[in-house]
């Protein structure tokens, strides 16, 4: 009887152990899996990144986008085809592992014809695409649309029966998730004979939701706030495991995290899992080694106790002090399909972080984020302080990352060319578009206002109507808000067009519709002859003026410094300084514009880089108050000018130094600032703000380095790109979260707590 | 095999033709596909390889000289041309990579073709990589670049320009 109740309570006890074990694990972390969606515009997905149009040989000139039917077809008078984009935005941060893309047919063809569906390689702006053009007045280099040779998928229409065209898409998908472009694709018939066939497919307009085109994509999602804090000899890594995304289908349970580590560089990006393997703790990948599998699906944490062997340049153990620790996660669900896209060479996107272990706290370092870029660009973030930050890149993508833990708001919004230069972030308070807007200028001779909350271009145009007007500087704006008067905010950017040194241009965009305002071009109707122009202009409330800094042919015979009426263009003054590649910045009561040129000269013919010369001039009547050589090259992008009210202190970086100087109005002199230059190797312009006792800079040493800003001492340093040499980009500061942000050259962005 | 060509006395290029696998892939009318034979009625003779030539010159010199070495402080714009040879009927997409001296990633571009419906003898694309006033010589990214191109995801050619400090 005793033995019975024993055995009877040991199997409650058991039972009891078993069900709140399930129960933890159920209240720890939601069941998640694989998934899989199908994207379709609808009342609830409005597909604002979404476009569609068909091109019609016959009418090369027509803009067929919007309507309820797309057509592909080889008709008499001309080929037709249809071009369908999707909006991604629900899934940001996923490894793509299928996608099926359907068409529904309309009206069938006269006879059973085949057609493919091919990525479209450049970018096309929806309510201007024609047959010949893919924005305004830009052509396709192919008129009918640019597309690669062979197509991705192809799909037979029978003139009977056939009811949707589907297309096996995924290395399109997933190519979208590894750095390429998405511009949507293109479908045409397979055999273009003018033999008369077309096809009528739904558009994403469609009137009934039947017809509406269908994305269906099996994914799995990567953990989100992925951090490591560093210890003494420990490292302590967090994230966040995904929870389903709303409308998504479960198809296989999630089982856990597979963590690689390496160290003193980051994981190698060839070093993914291969979907359909298990992975054993200390397996080796060619560089990387795993160092954590979690045991359940709840695991959100993991001190690094690694026993693995050393692998390379990670020693093996645990963490060491002194070391830079680079980590990569990757899900995986029951049947191990890991969160990245299996692309050979590819580069794969999963979440990352970094920490180096010390013994105190100031002998520690870590990285709030890091986020994959795919590109170079040392350009500094763009942001808009906590809530968003922008990173452009030179592959012809715009990233919209939440500044807490660096993740994708949406997947990058593809523009037409590379972004070389810092894009102004303009909130809804303050903008007359009424919306969260960044102001994008690119080397496709585009500019583009879009939508930071969502990624949508609002409106994308070319000011100047000619492809070869590329742009190199960043946007400058003049506010409604601030300048008044009935004009919406205007856009101000110049061109570069290295192909004159006479004919670049200044132009000024209504910030609302993209409509160009005004022109100022070299050589015409008075203006004096214009060379390219790198550099961001500067609006001047208080003069009621937009500065703009050009270069000058290599000499001082014309000008390169230009006063506008920022409403007109006009030009109000100008001054001959020489090559200017350095934006110009006022002072803080705007009554001392800086300006540095190059002083580049002709020696023998060629321009030969000089010592850069920093300029102070009235920005009343562009009169020169005084000069200081810098006796170390041009400076990097654009000084930083610090104070309320003089003497200001202006901090440049050039070729091999950070130096700070004051400037005292009235006296109208330089003096140093600092006991001495600050010597680095090559940095970047410097970031600071009045007030802050700190000035960050980056270098080709591969750091961030936090200076004194009293005395210029480099107090400490944090690791952001471990390349050789390393670039660093242009720092940001954010100031609501206390954060700096910085691009590189390894394809990365990074976030980084300060002070150090 | 198509023989190399050089650019000027400087050239240093290094051509990767391929040719019928390719055509098969995407063009319609080769003699690949159609079959064509030869005039003594034996195989078809093989089409001609595709392959690309790369060159360099600086937009802000006269004529625009090419040359595979360039001083960064120097150069306005980097002009680069590639020049295609037999590229089959049909569109094509042309990759352009320009790799930094790390071998990381600068700029990835790309360029529709259209060879219409017979095979292309000869075509150029032109490509401006900013240089003055850029980070390249405001960082000091100088060295080895080096210049991919593909066309239709097949690699054709690389070619290699030294810009010096």
């Amino acid at each position: 009887m005793i033995a019975q109740l024993r055995v009877a309570q040991i199997r409650r006890i058991a039972w009891l152990k078993a069900w709140s074990m399930l129960m933890a694990l159920f209240m720890a972390g939601p069941v998640i899996a694989r998934e899989q969606i199908t994207i379709q515009k609808s009342g609830t997905n409005p597909q604002l990144r979404g476009a569609d149009a068909t091109l019609n040989q016959a009418n090369p000139t027509l803009n067929l986008s919007g309507q309820p039917t797309i057509t592909a077809g080889t008709l008499a008078a001309g080929n037709e085809h249809a071009i369908v984009q999707f909006d991604l935005s629900l899934l940001p941060n996923v490894g793509v592992k299928q996608a099926t893309l359907t068409l529904h047919v309309i009206t069938r063809p006269t006879a059973a014809r085949t057609y493919g569906a091919y990525p479209i390689a450049t970018f096309f702006n929806q309510p201007d695409v024609t047959w010949n053009t893919r924005v305004a007045t830009t052509p396709w280099a192919t008129a009918g649309g640019d597309i690669p040779g062979g197509a991705t998928a192809t799909a037979v229409v029978n003139a009977i029966g056939t009811t949707t065209a589907q297309f096996n898409v995924t290395t399109d998908v997933q190519n979208w998730y590894n750095a390429t472009p998405n511009y949507g694709w293109l479908f045409k018939d397979q055999t273009q004979d003018n033999s008369g066939p077309f096809t009528v497919f739904g558009s994403p307009e469609a009137t009934l939701s039947t017809n509406v085109p269908q994305l269906q994509i099996n994914f799995v999602q990567n953990v989100s706030n992925f951090s490591a804090t560093p210890g003494n000899n420990t490292i302590t890594l967090n994230w966040v495991n995904p929870t389903p995304i709303t409308g998504s289908t479960i198809l296989e349970p999630y089982a856990g995290v597979m963590i690689l580590r390496y160290a003193t560089l980051p994981v190698h990006k060839s070093d993914v899992p291969t979907d359909g393997t298990t992975y054993a703790v200390c397996h080796k990948f060619a560089q990387s080694t795993v160092v954590f599998v979690s045991p359940s699906a709840a695991t959100t944490s993991w001190t690094d106790n690694s026993a693995c062997t050393a692998n390379l340049a990670d020693p093996g153990g645990p963490p060491k002090n002194g070391t830079t620790y680079y980590y990569k996660i990757f899900v995986f669900d029951n049947a191990h399909n890991y969160s990245d896209q299996p692309i050979a060479n590819g580069t794969v996107f999963t979440e990352e972080i970094s920490a180096t272990p010390g013994a105190s706290a100031a002998a520690q370092q870590n990285s709030v984020w890091v986020n994959a870029t795919f590109a170079t660009d040392l350009a500094a973030p763009s942001l808009f302080p906590g809530t968003v930050i922008m990173v452009a890149s030179q592959t012809n993508l715009l990233f919209g990352l939440d500044p807490t833990f660096g993740l994708r708001k949406y997947p990058p919004v593809s523009l037409g060319g590379p972004i070389f230069s810092r894009s102004p972030i303009i909130d809804a308070a303050d903008s007359s578009l009424a919306k969260n807007v960044i102001y994008v200028a690119d080397s496709d001779s585009l500019v583009y206002a879009v939508a930071t909350d969502t990624g949508q271009i609002l409106w994308v145009v070319n000011p100047t109507g000619a492809a070869t007007n590329a742009f190199q500087g960043g946007i400058s704006l003049q506010l409604k808000s601030i300048a008044g008067g009935a004009s919406n905010d205007i856009a101000i950017i110049g061109t570069r067009n290295g192909a004159t040194t006479t004919g670049n241009e200044i132009v000024g965009v209504d910030g609302n519709t993209g409509a160009t305002k005004w022109q100022t071009i070299g050589n015409v109707g008075g203006v004096a002859a214009m060379d390219i122009i790198n550099t961001t202009p500067l609006v001047d409330y208080v003069n009621g003026a937009v500065w703009v800094a050009s270069r000058s042919a290599c000499a001082a015979a014309q000008p390169s410094l230009w006063k506008l009426n920022p409403n007109s263009g006009t030009v109000l003054a100008t001054a001959s300084l020489g090559d200017i590649d350095a934006s110009p910045v006022l002072s803080f009561a705007s009554d001392v514009l800086f300006v540095v040129y190059n002083g580049n000269h002709l020696v023998a013919g060629t321009c030969t880089a000089g010592n850069g010369v920093l300029t102070a001039i009235n920005p009343v009547n562009g009169a020169t108050l005084g000069t200081f050589n810098t006796g170390d090259g041009a400076i990097v992008d654009y000084p930083v000018v610090l104070g309320s009210s003089s003497p200001y202190t202006i901090i440049f970086s050039s070729k091999t130094k950070v130096q700070a100087v004051t400037f005292t109005l009235g006296t109208n002199t330089f003096a140093a600032a600092w006991p001495a230059p600050i010597t680095l190797n090559v940095p970047s312009a410097p970031i600071s703000i009045t007030g802050s006792a700190y000035v960050f800079v980056g270098s080709n040493d591969g750091k961030i380095h936090e200076l004194n800003a009293t005395n210029g001492t480099d107090i400490k340093d944090e690791v952001a790109n471990t390349g050789q040499p390393g670039f660093v980009g242009d720092p940001s500061l954010d100031l609501t979260l206390s954060r700096v942000y910085v691009s590189t050259t390894d394809q990365r962005a990074y976030g980084f707590a300060y002070p150090f | 095999m198509k023989r190399r060509r050089k650019i000027g006395s400087r050239g240093n290029l290094k051509v990767r033709p391929f040719g019928c696998a390719l055509i098969l892939m995407v063009v319609s009318f080769s003699a690949c596909q159609t079959g064509s034979t030869s005039a003594d009625g034996g195989n078809p003779p093989p089409p001609p390889a595709v392959t690309a030539t790369i060159s360099f010159c600086d937009d802000g010199t006269v004529d625009c000289e090419p040359a595979n070495s360039f001083a960064v402080g120097a150069v306005r714009d980097l002009v680069i041309k590639v020049a295609w040879e037999n590229l089959p009927a049909g569109s094509h997409m042309q990759t352009l990579e320009i790799l930094m001296p790390s071998g990381g990633p600068y700029q990835v571009t790309q360029t529709g073709l259209d060879a219409g419906g017979a095979i292309l003898n000869s075509a150029t694309t032109t490509r401006i990589l900013p240089v003055a006033g850029t980070s390249i010589p405001q960082r000091q990214i100088v060295g080895n670049w080096m210049i991919r191109v593909s066309i239709d995801g097949q690699s054709v050619a690389s070619q290699m320009v030294v810009l010096n400090p």
